[in-house]
């Protein structure tokens, strides 16, 4: 083991990975570092890796004052688990209808739920923003989860996954007498749970990180999800105070990041494996 | 067979008329559990996806404004005025730019990374978590960091330069520059989600053609890249090429946060165009009418992702 | 435990005609087999059975009463899966008291929260453990109850799937290839288990399998199923002694049986086959080609000279107990296969001439279709060449 660490390609290849890490973590490391340093420090015509003098209390505290991002963090909670859990209540009753159940008109709506994995959020926003105008649930908790309540992404993956599920399982369901519904939910539900564990991996990634939406669909602070909030607290702050703001950016960006360190495979798994959308 | 005999006998009896019916109920219920287990979805599916979709059709048709008190079918005016519109056409060669940009560097460098991981036994977990972290983290907050690193005076990027004697620039100021830069992100963004993609697929061929290879005579590691791994990278990426494309097509955020489209017009992008005309100046019609042309550029690229999810699953 | 009375069963999916009408009557505490190779119905004559699937036609009755639209779970019929079909999140105690607490316990008894409030709730609980280690003592799964099904070798899983069938005592067992991921030996093994099984409980067992050998050692009677009909239905001996039909012959029995060319010639009434010829009364017509299946181990050695038929040892296939000798004999499509305890074959070797010969009443005759002929043939060879 010890030859092959210290043969030269190997140290090549630790020499171009390494190098290649730091300017990836760059951003993160100078956000972090940047959140740490009084304003002297930050305006200067020189890189400082290090402050001279710590301004942790200062700035966090200065972020925690001037937005409400523990209220931007909760709101991030409240929409990504609610997406995921309506997402979940909706998707898997209908992946096992069309996976494991023969009916009329299956084929017709196994299309229509690919047809509806090809339909970008975005190109459907201007329409469901007058829907929800019409309806009069903009600026609500409902007008930041509703739209994603849909997952036919969802609806497609859990159905490929129940057909690798044995029919003798269903069958034994069955004569156990469960019913349909207890089938979903007492047999196919937790054999699933490493193909949903990997959506909602996917699914609570992509809608805390989603910015297009929550700016259409809310106008006010309290309901602002983490990205927003963290525009809009640049946006009044442009330029004047990097401390506060860096400090405010590393709050956002911490419950992902550590929930990934925790459990990397996982995420990886679940992104790649879902991220195909 | 007596038995046999008189059973259907009797069958023949009673049975005829009850079975069919009793068949029929039971088909019926069959269907009515389907339709119960499909029916929120199904809703849901028509008024958030399929209808929206439909809607978004017909109003590029009309001059639908949000407040004003009535609209009309104007026919093609909106997709006359956006091909007659300079800045829409910036808008699409913008997007499509930055996808030319972000697409090939993202695999580039994720092919790249994905066989320098896997041509060594040690660290590997390690830095495929590394490179994958800005896949997830929050792209606005990130933005955010790079627009302070890329400040002209106190930035860290021009402070570097300054270390190594090159100019600073003005990265988001310039209309030359601001463009690369913001793909620069994207790719900075992008490349770990396809290095897990390519690290995926060499993890999948089988170490024996490996093997046969050393038999067959390539005796590089240069030679046996082309003999097999390339060759059975193939579909991947592919894959990889289209889903980058994809998400490449989709830039928004880094656009809106950063430059706003500016300097003048050198940031404009069809998704940023969409949310200025749809939401900025509540031009609905005409914001649908790019929403149409976006959709047809996603739905393009995404059909042929479908077939290749199809294949994957398929074959898997 | 029950009786069934199944009366022109037949089952199309779009056009294909999978049951084309199965009348069968199965006794109470009768262990059957349904036997036949993959695709002839047998799985779906089952799945009608135990109502997971809908006849196109006929009705089944069960005990008398007519179950056709009952729902499976209210047949009271246990089946046993090929590939077991355990709940893979449950723990063996688990898997075994799902149908106990389906049955036994209200919707809101089995609701995770709460459910120790509800009245008797804790008293059928008890009764369900005490029946669930019952079932364990018997199957000697007492020792895995708290483990999940991925951690049991495949006999293990093979058992646990029996146990979760035996414990609600059902009106009858449905098996369904029960044994086919089993290794070689532990299938052998189980065969005597589920043979035992039988005799203790006492129930109807109605058991699929497309091996002849499972079909043979362990069941009461055996229907043997090609194409979506029974062929013939008959006890072990029955169905292997007197095949009614080419298919069933050759179906049942390994080694298979040898099926020799022959044909019934003119003047003697007598039958040919090969280049010998022997005395038979035939109700057949002169000149009918028919087809003759005798047993490996109905053959013995004779001298080649005046043997009825003889040919040139191509293979010998030493088993341990015994050997299967391949001979080749001129005319013949296939080489012939004699089975010889090990000592009796120890002189010959490949490329002898071997001469057989076989007491007339182990020939079985078939006609050109596969349908048996009865015939009588005498043992005295007519005429050579």
């Amino acid at each position: 083991m010890n030859a092959r660490i210290c043969s030269p390609w190997e140290i090549l290849r630790h020499a171009v990975l390494l190098t290649v890490a730091a300017i990836v973590l760059l951003p993160f490391i100078w956000m972090i570092v940047t959140s740490l340093k009084p304003q002297s420090e930050i305006f200067l015509s020189e890189i400082r890796w290090w402050p001279e003098q710590l301004h942790v209390v200062e700035n966090y505290t200065k972020a925690f004052e001037r937005a409400p991002l523990v209220r931007y963090l909760l709101n991030g909670v409240i929409v990504t688990v609610l997406i995921f859990a309506l997402q979940a209540l909706i998707a898997l009753p209908a992946a096992y209808a069309l996976a494991k159940l023969r009916f009329w008109g299956r084929d017709a709506v196994f299309a229509m739920v690919l047809f509806c994995i090809l339909i970008p959020a975005q190109a459907i926003a201007v329409p469901v923003f007058l829907l929800f105008h019409h309806a009069g649930i903009l600026d609500t908790y409902a007008a930041l989860i509703v739209p994603f309540t849909i997952s036919a992404f969802g609806i497609f993956l859990m159905r490929q996954f129940f057909l690798t599920v044995p029919d003798d399982l269903v069958d034994a369901a069955r004569m156990d007498g469960i019913s349909e519904f207890g089938i979903v939910w007492r047999v196919m539900l937790p054999t699933a749970i490493p193909a949903l564990t990997a959506f909602g991996v996917f699914s609570i990634v992509a809608h805390w990180n989603d910015y297009f939406w929550p700016l259409i669909a809310v106008n006010s602070q309290e309901l602002f999800t983490p990205p927003v909030g963290v525009a809009t607290f640049r946006n009044e702050e442009a330029g004047t105070d990097y401390g506060p703001l860096m400090a405010a950016a590393t709050v956002i960006i911490a419950p992902l990041i550590i929930a990934f360190l925790l459990a990397q495979r996982r995420f990886i798994e679940g992104i790649t494996f879902s991220g195909m959308k | 067979m007596a038995d046999v005999a008189l059973a259907r006998e009797i069958d023949a009896n009673i049975a005829q008329g009850a079975r069919p019916h009793v068949r029929l109920r039971r088909r019926r219920m069959m269907s009515m559990t389907a339709a119960v287990l499909l029916a929120p979805a199904l809703v849901l599916m028509a008024l958030l996806l399929i209808g929206p979709v439909l809607a978004v059709l017909l109003m590029s048709f009309t001059d639908y404004q949000l407040g004003a008190p009535t609209w009309s079918l104007v026919g093609l005016e909106n997709y006359i005025e956006l091909y007659g519109d300079r800045v829409f056409w910036t808008s699409l060669t913008n997007t499509l730019l930055y996808v030319a940009i972000v697409v090939p560097s993202s695999i580039a460098l994720g092919l790249g990374l994905a066989l320098l991981i896997e041509s060594g036994s040690t660290l590997r977990a390690f830095y495929r978590s590394i490179f994958f972290i800005p896949v997830m983290a929050t792209l606005i907050a990130m933005a955010i960091s790079w627009e302070y690193m890329l400040h002209p005076q106190f930035g860290l990027i021009n402070l570097m330069l300054k270390e190594i004697g090159l100019p600073a620039q003005a990265w988001l100021s310039d209309p030359v520059l601001a463009l690369p830069t913001i793909a620069a992100i994207g790719i900075w963004q992008l490349f770990g989600f396809n290095m897990v993609l390519f690290l995926a697929g060499i993890v999948s061929i089988p170490s024996h053609l490996y093997e046969a290879a050393v038999m067959d005579g390539a005796r590089s590691a240069w030679s046996r890249f082309w003999l097999v791994t390339w060759p059975m990278l193939g579909p991947v990426t592919v894959f990889v090429a289209v889903i980058s494309a994809i998400r490449s097509f989709q830039v928004f955020d880094t656009v809106h946060v950063l430059t706003k489209g500016g300097p003048s017009k050198a940031t404009e992008v069809l998704l940023y165009s969409m949310y200025s005309e749809g939401f900025e100046f509540f031009r609905s019609g005409l914001a649908a009418a790019i929403a149409v042309v976006f959709l047809c550029f996603v739905l393009l690229l995404t059909i042929i992702k479908a077939r290749l999810i199809e294949k994957k699953v398929h074959y898997s | 435990m029950a009786q069934f009375q199944l009366s022109g069963v037949r089952k199309s999916f779009d056009r294909t005609h999978v049951l084309k009408g199965i009348d069968l009557h199965i006794a109470e505490g009768e262990f059957i087999s349904l036997v036949g190779p993959s695709g002839c119905g047998k799985s779906t004559l089952l799945r009608i059975i135990a109502g997971l699937e809908d006849q196109s036609e006929g009705s089944v009755r069960i005990g008398g009463d007519v179950v056709d639209g009952v729902r499976p779970a209210d047949r009271n019929l246990a089946m046993v899966f090929q590939s077991y079909a355990l709940y893979p999140h449950l723990t063996v105690y688990n898997n075994i008291a799902v149908p106990l607490r389906m049955r036994r316990l209200s919707t809101l008894q089995r609701a995770a929260v709460l459910r120790w409030l509800i009245p008797g709730t804790r008293e059928t609980e008890d009764r369900i453990r005490s029946d669930v280690e019952d079932v364990a003592k018997l199957l000697g799964l007492k020792d895995l109850l708290q483990r999940k099904p991925a951690q049991l070798s495949g006999g293990q899983r093979q058992r646990v799937a029996v146990g979760r069938a035996i414990v609600r005592e059902p009106r009858a067992f449905l098996l369904d290839e029960p044994l086919s991921n089993l290794d070689a030996k532990l299938r052998v093994h189980m065969r005597t288990e589920i043979a035992q099984l039988h005799r203790r409980l006492g129930a109807t067992f109605i058991y699929v399998t497309h091996d002849q050998a499972e079909a043979m050692t362990m069941s009461d009677r055996i229907a043997v199923m090609m194409d979506g009909n029974i062929i013939q239905i008959g006890s072990p001996d029955d169905v292997y002694d007197d095949p009614q039909d080419l298919r069933v012959a050759e179906f049942i029995g390994s080694p298979k049986i040898n099926i020799l060319d022959g044909g019934v010639i003119d003047e003697a009434r007598g039958l040919v086959f090969g280049s010998s010829r022997f005395a038979a009364t035939f109700l057949e017509r002169p000149g009918t080609s028919v087809r003759i299946g005798v047993r490996p181990e109905a053959l013995r050695l004779a001298n080649a000279e005046n043997a009825p038929f003889s040919g040139r040892l191509a293979h010998k296939e030493n088993l341990g107990a015994e050997v299967l000798l391949h001979v080749e004999i001129p005319d013949q499509r296939a080489a012939v296969i004699v089975r010889f305890d090990h000592g009796g074959a120890r002189e010959i070797s490949i490329g002898d001439a071997v001469g057989l010969t076989c007491s007339p009443e182990d020939l079985r005759i078939f006609g050109a279709s596969g349908e048996r002929i009865k015939a009588e043939v005498e043992a005295r060879k007519v005429a050579h060449g």
